[in-house]
């Protein structure tokens, strides 16, 4: 279960405002809830993001396309912090892509076999080095 | 509930090229006709717009909890389902037309492998194997070249400087925890028992 963070939603124009929401990280999905709602208020998708730690329990996510918004989001503790940052910073399928891409390459020039065969996916795109770019 | 624009749609348009890509008949939810769509799988979500090259897609579909399978159609050749059947999302089920054999059998075949938890799997048995590898007396070299961060291996550039410079402190932080991760012995797989679909 998630704890509960509270995001202040920054914007350079306006002012901050601490909202306390719950938020539940999903695949590579981070939902975000009002505290007694069972429906999401809304949804991030994780791809293609940058992860910072900012001041003490805060963190902030912030996209590629709109490197200037910072979505900030505050903990209760240092730790949940540190957590949170380093559950984020794994879920996202492209992470996770290049990650598999990497030990693959790796154990094929360790044991001369490709791991994937196993599996009748050695010759898919989405699988080769070199075809993803950052 | 709101999903973040900027977020997904930045994701739709990467450079790097889609999982797969091609035009499929998508069954519309209200009048029952099947309507043209370009596709494009691309990690565990398949966007779809009315045409190729058009800047906004239509929609997209979240490939998590489903399964992918052939079905019988009255009216058109060559169908298959995206179905869901978990609680909160009752079922609901995706009907589409690919133009020729070849085409379904490969769009099924991509669908059904597109989850993350699908990915995860394959790549916690990765992680297994490499351990298992890597621990039987790997060189000082070998040692060195597993210590360098899985972007850099993956996009296969000659060195770690250059990397740096090009993506600056991100890349830091990133490497540093791969490392540590490493040398602790530490878990990057999620522990769960994973289902591949």
């Amino acid at each position: 279960t998630a704890p509960a963070l509270h995001p202040p939603l920054l914007n350079a124009l306006f002012f901050a405002v601490l909202k306390k929401r719950l938020v539940k990280l999903v695949v590579n999905f981070l939902f975000y809830f009002r505290t007694d709602e069972a429906e999401p208020i809304g949804a991030l998708l994780l791809e293609h993001c940058k992860i910072t730690k900012e001041e003490e329990n805060v963190f902030s996510i912030s996209f590629i396309e709109e490197p200037d918004r910072k979505y900030s989001f505050e903990c209760d503790t240092e730790e949940q912090c540190q957590e949170w940052i380093e559950a984020l910073r794994r879920a996202s399928y492209e992470f996770m892509r290049r990650s598999l891409i990497f030990y693959r390459n790796e154990i094929q020039k360790m044991t001369g076999k490709d791991p994937l065969e196993q599996y009748g996916i050695s010759e898919e795109a989405r699988f080769q080095l070199g075809t993803r770019k950052l | 509930m709101k999903l973040h624009e900027t977020s997904v749609l930045g994701y739709s348009r990467m450079v790097a090229p889609p999982d797969r890509q091609g035009r499929l008949y998508k069954k519309s939810e209200r009048s029952s006709s099947y309507q043209r769509r370009w596709c494009e799988l691309r990690g565990n979500l398949l966007f779809y717009w009315e045409r190729q090259g058009d800047r906004e897609p239509l929609g997209l579909i979240l490939l998590e909890g489903c399964t992918v399978e052939l079905q019988e159609s009255a009216t058109e050749p060559f169908t298959f389902e995206i179905s869901y059947s978990h609680g909160s999302l009752g079922h609901r089920a995706y009907k589409m037309a690919a133009e020729d054999q070849a085409s379904m059998e490969g769009w099924v075949r991509a669908l059904s492998t597109a989850s993350f938890n699908y990915l995860r799997a394959l790549l916690t048995d990765l992680e297994g194997q490499y351990r298992a590898s890597g621990a039987l007396g790997a060189t000082p070299l070998e040692e060195r070249a597993v210590e360098r961060s899985p972007l850099v291996e993956a996009v296969g550039l000659p060195d770690f400087e250059g990397l740096h410079c090009q993506f600056g402190e991100e890349i830091m932080k990133l490497r540093a925890r791969w490392r540590e991760g490493r040398a602790g012995g530490d878990q990057t797989a999620q522990g769960d028992l994973i289902d591949l679909e």
